[in-house]
């Protein structure tokens, strides 16, 4: 399985690109778990806002409009 | 002689003088005269100036100084000084970002502030780019931010990175903002700040204040994502 590339600069002007190694991979592998929890996270908040507006019979731009 | 002049009492002859005493009469006028210009005019080298003294109708000479220095007063007295650096900022280096993480060179911590300027940054996928510093992978990051894809102030602490670039709602899209980070390279902080703004054409803006829990000086800085990233990240050292 190919890794993600990786781009690290030597110096101002010279930089190696190379795939990720290990260690690198099971960080990037970490990172994209974290990201997707936090998505999921989000769609839980707003499958959980849309279910609450509409157990109350408000639209999105009401509820707003009530909170302004 | 006598008939001396108001400011310098040089002896003058007098209308009365007899003409066979006036050689000796100029020469006991005219050494004083010398020496007065002499005082008065010490300088003896290209681009000297001169300043009156503590003694009156006495200047002090002040030789010229080297290039770039500026006149200044000290003690009571001018006197040529280099000026202190400026608080302008220094390019430290320029980082085009490619694949899912770049990082930057390292560059000087000599500086009092870390300002990094970012454009075009972009990711493949609609994922946040994030940063780290120095290849710190713990639980060392937090920040408090606005954003367009956060409307209220959201809290993200003990994370292992900062969001610097929020989610593309669309790609490819490009974002454009700034890093400061204050006291970047001062060892005796635990704890650095580090404020970014962020706005991208998926007109997702953002505004965020964030600590690094990080003692040693910032010498490099990794923007990641997880997907591809591209774009230009300019560092600065502002004093």
């Amino acid at each position: 399985m190919t890794k993600p590339m990786v781009r690290i600069y030597t110096d101002a002007e010279n930089f190696i690109d190379r795939e990720m190694n290990a260690k690198e991979f099971s960080q990037y592998q970490a990172d994209v778990e974290i990201e997707k929890a936090k998505i999921a996270e989000a769609e839980t908040a707003s499958t959980a806002k849309a279910a609450l507006l509409d157990r109350l019979g408000l639209t999105a731009d009401e509820a707003k409009l009530l909170l302004s | 002689m006598a008939n001396p002049t108001t400011n310098y009492g040089w002896p003058m002859p007098l209308t009365t003088s007899l003409v066979t005493n006036l050689p000796a009469d100029f020469a006991a006028f005219g050494q004083p005269v010398d020496t007065s210009l002499k005082a008065l005019n010490p300088e003896t080298t290209l681009g000297d100036i001169a300043y009156r003294s503590s003694t009156s109708n006495t200047n002090t000479r002040l030789g010229i100084g080297s290039t770039g220095q500026v006149l200044t007063v000290a003690s009571g007295v001018p006197s040529w000084a280099t000026p202190a650096a400026s608080g302008g900022m220094t390019l430290l280096t320029t980082t085009t970002l490619s694949g899912t993480s770049t990082t930057s060179a390292s560059f000087a911590t000599t500086y009092k502030e870390l300002v990094c300027h970012f454009y075009g940054l972009n990711t493949s996928a609609s994922n946040e780019i994030r940063l780290r510093v120095n290849s710190n992978t713990g639980s060392n990051y937090g920040m408090g931010y606005f954003s367009d894809s956060n409307t209220s102030f959201t809290q993200d602490n003990g994370a292992t990175s900062l969001r610097v670039v929020d989610y593309f709602a669309t790609v490819p899209g490009y974002a454009v903002g700034e890093i400061t980070i204050p006291q970047y390279a001062n060892t005796s902080l635990t704890s650095k700040s580090c404020f970014v703004t962020q706005s991208n054409t998926s007109a997702r803006r953002m505004i965020s204040i964030g600590y690094i829990t990080e003692t040693t000086a910032i010498s490099t800085l990794t923007f990641f994502s997880t997907s591809t990233i591209s774009g230009t990240v300019l560092i600065y050292g502002v004093n």
